[in-house]
């Protein structure tokens, strides 16, 4: 008796169901598919994560930069990164928003609300890279600055303009990334320092 | 003759077996250490005027509504260059809620203290929300969607009355509160901690 189940049978629907679940899986609208962000490297004293308090570092930025109007410190505790890791981070925000929005870089001014939006990124991503690997409360310190362009950096002209960047608080200290231009400094050495007159982390 | 018979069954077999194989890698091999899968909401659609045009609103606008229900607002911080704000259709914006949790899930993600609290929820989610509007050709403005701190006295949303951070957006039904921790939304007028809003963002 011809059984009507046969291994040939079996093995041509199996084909035809994974070759149906391959393709509605690829072509679904709603997925996307990523490379996994640069694993976190937060700065640690004795086994223990290098912390600061939120009200010290708005005691330490009024001094810092006397020029400052505008200081959000919303968290209790920051922790400090390191400088490879903060640029790691810049780069996999930019390839996060590039996997959805390809044709960005191709048009002639990159969107209006582009800074903003790629610090809460960033800042977000940071966090949620440090959360599923380490058991700290205290969250990365990255955040977005306003600062007037008073004397010229690089690409960027001494114009009077404000203009955003990225700051972000390091091993070496706070590091300043300007987006579309991708310039990176130390605060130390960020020539308009004394031209802030914002940061909100 | 019976052998005849058999050798293309166990070909076929063969063959079977190698591409089944070879289908399984990219699943559980290195592909897959290396990459993600991760869930995102449909393409933006914007709440229409009746001639079919995209509504917007100013931020001058959204901060009148929000001092006229708080008598506690202090601020509303924005990027003075985006004169225009887009407003979500309430439909996506549900959508996008949904898929946010969907997407929380996907990467494993929950709340903690500091690292991955209430203001994180909001402006990750807001963040998200921007790039979505890009994707659609919407570089020119920005959503109507922010964040925002309030002092809560009052329990909502399954959460204790404690200092808290929320989403706001303004969609065809005006300008909604919502908690991205669970999806909920309610009008401002009808939030009970609307007095208590103390600043919020919109950038």
């Amino acid at each position: 008796m011809k059984h009507p189940f046969t291994i040939k049978k079996i093995c041509i629907n199996l084909s035809v169901l994974i070759v149906f679940f391959g393709y509605t899986e690829s072509h679904a609208a709603d997925t996307m598919f990523l490379q996994k962000a640069p694993p976190p490297e937060i700065i640690a004293v004795s086994g223990k994560a290098k912390l600061l308090y939120g009200n010290f570092i708005r005691k330490q930025l009024q001094k810092r930069f006397p020029t400052l109007k505008t200081i959000v410190v919303g968290d209790k505790r920051y922790m400090f990164i390191t400088e490879k890791w903060f640029k790691g981070v810049i780069d996999w925000t930019e390839y996060f928003i590039t996997q959805q929005v390809p044709e960005i870089h191709q048009l002639e001014n990159l969107p209006l609300a582009y800074e903003a939006t790629f610090t809460m990124l960033m800042s977000n991503i940071a966090n949620i890279a440090v959360s599923k690997r380490y058991s700290v409360n205290g969250s990365v310190l990255i955040g977005l600055m306003v600062a007037k362009s008073e004397k010229p950096w690089g690409a960027i002209q001494a114009d009077g303009k404000p203009r955003q960047y990225v700051i972000g608080l390091t091993e070496n200290g706070s590091m300043i990334y300007h987006i579309p231009t991708r310039q990176i400094s130390t605060g130390k050495d960020f020539p308009n320092k004394d031209h802030t007159s914002g940061i909100i982390f | 003759m019976k052998k005849l018979t058999q050798r293309p069954f166990m070909s076929f077999l063969i063959n079977f077996l190698l591409i089944l194989a070879l289908l399984a890698i990219p699943a559980s091999g290195v592909a897959k250490e290396a990459s993600f899968k991760l869930s995102m909401p449909t393409e933006f659609i914007p709440a229409m005027d009746k001639d079919g045009s995209p509504q917007y609103i100013t931020a001058e606008q959204i901060e009148k509504t929000l001092q006229h229900h708080s008598k506690g607002f202090k601020k509303l911080y924005w990027n003075k260059t985006i004169k225009h704000f887009i407003l979500t259709r309430h439909g996506w914006l549900k959508e996008l809620l949904a898929v946010y949790n969907i997407m929380l899930n996907d990467i494993n993600v929950h709340a903690k203290a500091d690292v991955w609290d209430c203001e994180n929820f909001s402006s990750f989610l807001n963040a998200l929300a921007t790039v979505r509007i890009w994707k659609s050709g919407y570089y020119d403005t920005r959503g109507a969607i922010g964040w925002m701190r309030v002092d809560a006295k009052k329990e909502w949303a399954g959460l204790p009355p404690v200092m808290h951070a929320l989403v706001f957006a303004v969609t065809e039904y005006g300008l909604l509160v919502i908690e991205p921790q669970n999806g909920q939304i309610v009008e401002l007028k009808d939030y009970p901690n609307k007095e208590f809003i103390q600043e919020a963002f919109l950038f």
